[in-house]
């Protein structure tokens, strides 16, 4: 399996999700980018991708528009709507009328190329919106400090101490979470709604799980000064004591 | 080995590999085709055929078989057509030539 994080380059495409129920086109996109040191993943329905951009993080984002289960357009809505605009997209379709590539640009596809698609064009595109994403992220990136911890809203990264820590988006976005609401009492309930949205049709299991995740990977324990504690029957509470920092020697 | 001969075997081993697909690819047309034939589902074998040869035209064309590419192209776009106009009791003879 595909290991992601987010541990690149402000901005720049490593991480591509190609949405492509046509394996025949599938492959030979995906040879034509990992030889440029892209890492590429495959997904041949729209419900697949949408699953996988929940959890993990990727750069970009190549839709076929025609794909079973949901259309590439409303794969593309749906990104817009629960991720914003961190993820690159760029429509590839055999769908070549003027008012299908409108419909998608003002959807929020980022670029849109009609089949057969060519590998020079296509690596063109790719490299110009990784040009223009890097530029955004430099523009817009806001580096939030809590004690050694620093969070990319932008790049959705972590470090710890200054070391990048791999974490998927959801954890990203877990940990933003806590830290915003640091020594408030959270139920599981607020947490799920606030990180993964209201429509997820998840249960709070789903927390628990991301937050022992987060716990371990960002040694949210009692001796760093920080402490992601469970709440009986309730939630969960991140909290700081610069006491125990102090007593650890942190 | 050098990442261009790996690049560039990937790639030969694709192409060849979607070459002795064709075929099957053209039987499978032939036999969507030969389904127009049967009055009772032409309304649902011209969405298969459009889906087939959308594949086609797609496929074709990034593998550099541009007439295969061109000619499902247009056989796509007429089963489009028939479903947009309704017109799906044409024979299936408008369809093929």
């Amino acid at each position: 399996m595909l290991q992601l994080c987010s541990n690149h380059k402000l901005g720049t495409i490593v991480f591509i999700a190609i949405l492509e129920d046509d394996l025949d086109q599938a492959n030979l996109i995906r040879v034509w980018l990992e030889e440029q040191g892209h890492k590429c993943k495959i997904f041949t329905s729209g419900v697949s991708i949408v699953q996988a951009v929940r959890n993990d993080s990727y750069d970009l984002l190549i839709l076929d528009w025609l794909v079973p289960d949901m259309s590439g357009l409303e794969v593309l809505d749906h990104v817009r709507e629960t991720l914003g605009w961190q993820i690159s997209i760029l429509f590839a379709t055999r769908r070549n009328s003027e008012s299908d590539i409108v419909k998608a640009l003002t959807h929020g596809a980022d670029d849109y190329m009609v089949k057969p698609i060519k590998r020079i064009e296509m690596l063109a595109r790719i490299e110009a919106i990784s040009r223009r994403s890097v530029q955004n992220a430099q523009n817009n990136d806001i580096q939030l400090e809590y004690g050694p911890y620093t969070l990319s809203t932008t790049n959705r990264t972590i470090q710890m101490n200054g070391k990048l820590l791999e974490i998927t988006h959801r954890e990203f976005e877990l940990a933003l979470f806590l830290f915003k609401h640091c020594g408030r009492i959270l139920s599981r309930g607020y947490i799920l709604e606030a990180v993964w949205g209201k429509s997820a049709e998840l249960n709070t299991r789903t927390v628990d799980t991301h937050i022992s995740r987060l716990r371990h990977k960002l040694s949210l324990r009692n001796n760093s000064g920080w402490c992601l504690n469970s709440i009986y029957q309730h939630g969960y509470r991140l909290e700081y004591n610069a006491g125990d920092k102090l007593a650890s020697g942190a | 080995m050098t990442r261009d001969t790996s690049f560039q075997i990937k790639l030969a081993r694709l192409k060849q590999v979607y070459k002795q697909s064709l075929p099957d690819k053209v039987d499978h047309l032939t036999m969507i085709h030969a389904r127009l034939s049967q009055q009772n589902d032409i309304a649902d074998t011209i969405v298969l055929l459009e889906e087939a040869t959308h594949k086609l035209s797609g496929s074709a064309g990034s593998y550099d078989y541009h007439h295969i590419s061109a000619a499902a192209h247009e056989l796509e776009y007429r089963c489009r057509s028939l479903q947009s106009d309704e017109l799906v009791k044409s024979s299936s003879e408008d369809i093929w030539h």
